[in-house]
């Protein structure tokens, strides 16, 4: 079978129902921004209203009848948008776009593979997150609204139909929306895992894959041993609350002045399990954001990446510490007091191999020949995020200051740092990146330059300060920020939070505009524009249908940069001779 | 798979499974101390389940790197699942004795 | 669209084409896959099992299994499906020695073991329905008692029809000399993995 083998298709066995790893990866990209306007819809919505939080707003009760009520915003449909903006967020737009949208078009590419090992089964991973996305924003327009239990849909609120409005028909769709999304997110990471260790091509060795190809593995195995705890644990919640099981709920529950039937189930079970998937999902998130910052410094900074075997062993210990570390999210729970210190120490150690990862990062710019392309700048900030949200993340770990710390806007801070703003960057890294090869055309530097930096300042802006508003002891998830009288000396903070998020999410509309124009008016992209060694570079822009001619043979590294002491030397992986000695510049 | 086994070996398994099963069955009700029951039935489950993995499931001719994965990766993930919850649930005050 | 199109180049011709280099398990990644499918549904019914322990340890009293359930049925189903582990071996080790006749046997009596034990699973629940268990509450106990019963034993119970149904369709492409020796190890080892679950949640669930 050789790749000019290309047969007429129809549009939608070419476009929409395509086992083409390259057009899978583009539609779960495609589909993650579209669930990002959503995301990022209802956060602005949040943002007005802690910024003017007594204000009269008649054009959104216009806009939104469902939501407003005179004006004013309803204070239950606030919880429903915090519980929908994460879960949104989390699951149908980080997840899409940096695990399924560049694992689908990267993984086979780098590797030199034709495609997944199962490309059906792909294809079908993609279909099963539609529906799942449609039934998330359906959720919307059930008559009580959407779910508002959070987006760790925590019991007994999530678990009892009259407990809020948004427990009704919303968090049941929520529970489905989820069951699909874990039932796509399982097919795609088989593929992955199988693909990766079985379809490498001619002398492609586990180390000499670049390390976006590693995170993704790891990712996808973590979310292999992770996901059924929260399968389970959605099943016994929907039994919860259809089936009249009591797996969650203890005796004695007074919902309405009525005492409710159920008997011998506890809520803490249900934060075990979530966690038990919570924690190390947010690692499957945030550890290819990661590897594509490694492959991006690597290039632009025209370096070989610094460690690339302690950070694969970093990365690995990472991968085995975060599934046994989970409970610090629930040091406040009432938790086994021996139980917590173990989850603390726990905690505090993963941060050294994190700390392995930032570290490298760093030093792999050490006499870097830095070329300042969008892709780089995203790159470079994010390793900053880091860096902060790792500190934030050193606070939160320790039980006794978590005490204090816990369910404020401390642990908002700190969680969109990481989950925010190093998913982001990453996904926008390897936008700017792998954009030429997705598309055939070049993205326009001017514009995502100016992406880059409004959306910087505006997020780091913002999260730093949400960190102050959680130490002077402002809660997450409250309607009214001036409810307490105690946090009245920082809440003020809010207003220049928000001014700095609407900064942020207009430079989102700037991003969008750039990506579409230059997918059909863009310059048109050379095979290999960055100078770059691996192997989705060296075959067309865009990678026609089964991605070579003739599949490549490998024959070192993916990070052999400036081989010959000059910025633009670099070596191919296809490169057949070995280096000699004075590779070293 | 390149060794084949002979199909007297996959009888000669069944046997010893049954017995296990067995034996665990009349373990359940013998007059001994409760611990010794329990260890006994739960070492003959992971028995049997060995026997079935090495046997049936042909681990047995897989390379070393296959089995350690599938099943350390299966066996510390629920293991850790189980025994980090196992202190907070005899701690929680209605737990039993 | 052609034949071509959807058949051979789109799906098959990536894998069946290949010239790369070497798994590092040296197996095929149709059981690759099922493998690792396989760590995940058993994680999934770890989760359940976990859950049903912690429950019962944070309970203040659990039933006596002897008295509710059946234990000489709950045995003989035990045998059956540990019988039909025995036959599906046997069928797989038929099928690589290419005896496709004496496979399709083989496949066909593990599948008539598994239709014997969603029969006796089927009656068991009818009798326990009878006696008043319910996913609310039950006679015995704690009410998640009942709950996790049905639960567990349902799930597995549907696992078992997954795999009834997929040894049917194997057993009807051996009989038309379609069926490879890899399908039938790969549905195979689905089939020895239902038992597997079964060998934990015996002794877990009804004996201790
Ligand atoms: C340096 C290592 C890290 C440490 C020590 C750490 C520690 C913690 C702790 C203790 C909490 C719980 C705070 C509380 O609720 O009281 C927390 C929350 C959180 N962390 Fe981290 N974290 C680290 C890295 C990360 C990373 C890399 C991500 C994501 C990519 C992340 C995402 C989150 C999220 C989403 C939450 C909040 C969940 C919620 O309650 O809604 N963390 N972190
Ligand atoms: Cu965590």
């Amino acid at each position: 079978m050789s790749a000019e083998a290309v047969h007429a298709e129809s549009f939608i066995r070419r476009y929409l129902f395509s086992t083409d790893h390259k057009t899978i990866g583009k539609q779960y990209l495609l589909t993650a921004f579209f669930m990002g306007l959503f995301a990022v819809g209802w956060s602005i919505l949040i943002r007005i209203q802690l910024a003017w939080p007594h204000a009269n707003l008649p054009l959104l009760s216009r806009l939104f009848p469902g939501l407003y009520q005179d004006g004013v915003l309803l204070p239950e449909r606030y919880l429903s948008l915090v519980t929908m903006h994460g879960t949104v967020m989390v699951f149908f737009v980080i997840s899409f776009a940096l695990v399924s949208g560049f694992g689908n078009f990267i993984i086979p590419l780098h590797i030199g593979a034709r495609d997944m090992a199962y490309p059906v089964l792909n294809m079908l991973s993609y279909w099963t997150a539609v529906p799942a996305c449609i039934l998330m924003i359906a959720s919307f327009f059930v008559p009580d609204g959407a779910a508002a239990a959070g987006w760790t849909a925590y019991p007994p609120l999530s678990a009892l139909p009259q407990a809020v409005p948004g427990s009704g028909w919303g968090q049941t769709l929520w529970l489905l929306g989820m069951a699909l999304f874990i039932a796509s997110f399982t097919m795609g990471s088989l593929n992955f895992v199988t693909t990766i260790l079985n379809l490498r091509t001619k002398g492609m060795s586990m180390f000499r894959m670049p390390l976006t190809v590693w995170t993704l593995f790891i990712s996808s195995v973590l979310g292999i041993l992770a996901f059924p705890a929260l399968t389970a644990a959605a099943i016994m919640l929907l039994l919860d609350r259809h089936g009249g099981t009591s797996f969650f709920l203890p005796s004695g529950l007074v919902v309405g002045g009525q005492v409710l039937e159920h008997s011998g189930g506890t809520p803490l079970l249900f934060q075990h399990l979530f966690w038990f998937l919570g924690h190390p999902e947010v690692y499957i998130l945030v550890l290819p954001a990661i590897g594509i910052a490694f492959d991006v410094v690597a290039v632009f900074g025209r370096r070989p990446v610094f460690g690339y075997r302690t950070s694969i062993w970093a990365l690995l210990v990472i991968g085995v510490l975060s599934m046994i570390v989970w409970g610090h999210h629930m040091f406040t729970s009432g938790m086994n007091p021996y139980l917590g210190e173990y989850f603390s120490v726990a905690t505090v150690a993963i941060t050294v191999p994190f700390a392995v990862l930032g570290m490298n990062l760093i030093a792999s710019l050490w006499r870097a020949e830095i070329r300042l392309h969008p892709a780089m700048l995203f790159a470079l900030a994010m390793i900053a995020a880091i860096g902060l949200g790792g500190l934030g993340g050193l606070w939160l770990g320790t039980a006794s200051s978590d005490m204090y710390l816990h369910d404020s806007y401390f642990v908002v801070g700190h969680f969109h740092f990481m989950i925010g703003v190093v998913t982001a960057f990453g996904i926008f890294a390897g936008t700017y990146y792998w954009f030429p090869k997705m598309f055939g055309r070049m993205i326009d530097q001017r514009l995502g330059k100016i992406h880059f930096w409004a959306t910087s300042v505006g997020v780091f802006f913002a999260f730093i300060a949400m960190h102050f508003l959680g130490l002077g002891g402002v809660l997450r998830r409250t309607y009214d920020p001036t409810a307490y009288e105690y946090t009245a000396s920082v809440t003020w903070l809010n207003l220049p939070i928000s001014i700095a998020l609407f900064l942020a999410a207009a430079a989102q509309v700037v991003f969008l505009v750039n990506f579409f124009w230059s997918m059909f008016r863009g310059q048109k992209a050379e095979a290999n524009p960055w100078e770059a060694a691996t192997l989705e570079w060296t075959t067309p822009s865009p990678a026609p249908h089964l991605n070579w001619r003739e599949l490549p043979s490998v024959f070192r590294g993916p990070y052999e940069y400036r081989t010959d002491g000059r910025a633009a030397g670099y070596r191919s992986q296809v490169v057949p001779d070995e280096p000699p000695a004075e590779v070293r510049a | 798979m390149e060794r084949i086994t002979p199909y007297r070996t996959y009888w000669l398994v069944w046997i010893v499974l049954l017995a296990l099963t067995l034996s665990m069955i009349v373990a359940e009700g013998a007059p001994l101390a409760r611990g010794l029951v329990v260890s006994f039935i739960l070492l003959a489950m992971l028995l049997k389940v060995t026997m079935i993995g090495a046997w049936y499931m042909h681990l047995r001719l897989e390379r070393a790197a296959l089995i350690l994965s599938v099943v350390l990766a299966t066996f510390v993930t629920a293991a850790a699942l189980f025994f980090l919850l196992v202190p907070e649930a005899i701690s929680l005050p209605q737990a039993g004795p | 669209m052609t034949t071509v199109a959807m058949g051979s180049s789109e799906t098959a011709a990536p894998v069946a084409h290949w010239q790369g280099g070497v798994s590092p398990f040296a197996v095929s990644w149709q059981k690759l896959m099922m493998w690792i499918f396989l760590v995940t549904d058993a994680l999934l019914f770890a989760g359940f099992l976990a859950s049903y322990g912690f429950v019962r340890l944070a309970s203040p009293a659990w039933p006596e299994q002897n008295e509710v359930f059946p234990m000489l049925k709950i045995a003989a189903m035990t045998f059956v499906l540990i019988t039909s582990s025995a036959t599906m071996a046997t069928a797989v080790g038929a099928a690589h020695r290419r005896d496709l006749k004496r496979a399709m046997v083989f496949v066909a009596l593990t599948a008539l073991g598994g239709l014997l034990f969603l029969l006796a699973q089927a009656t068991e629940w009818a009798t326990l329905i009878a006696e008043g268990a319910r996913l609310t509450h039950n006679p015995w106990g704690p009410a998640p008692f009942a709950a996790f019963f049905f639960m567990i034993t349902g799930f597995h119970g549907s696992h078992v029809l997954i795999g009834v149904i997929l040894l049917t369709v194997v057993a009807l492409r051996l009989w038309r000399g379609r069926a490879t020796g890899m399908g039938v190890e790969v549905a195979g080892l689905y089939w020895h993995f239902v038992d597997v679950v079964w060998c934990f949640i015996f002794p877990l669930f009804y004996l201790l």
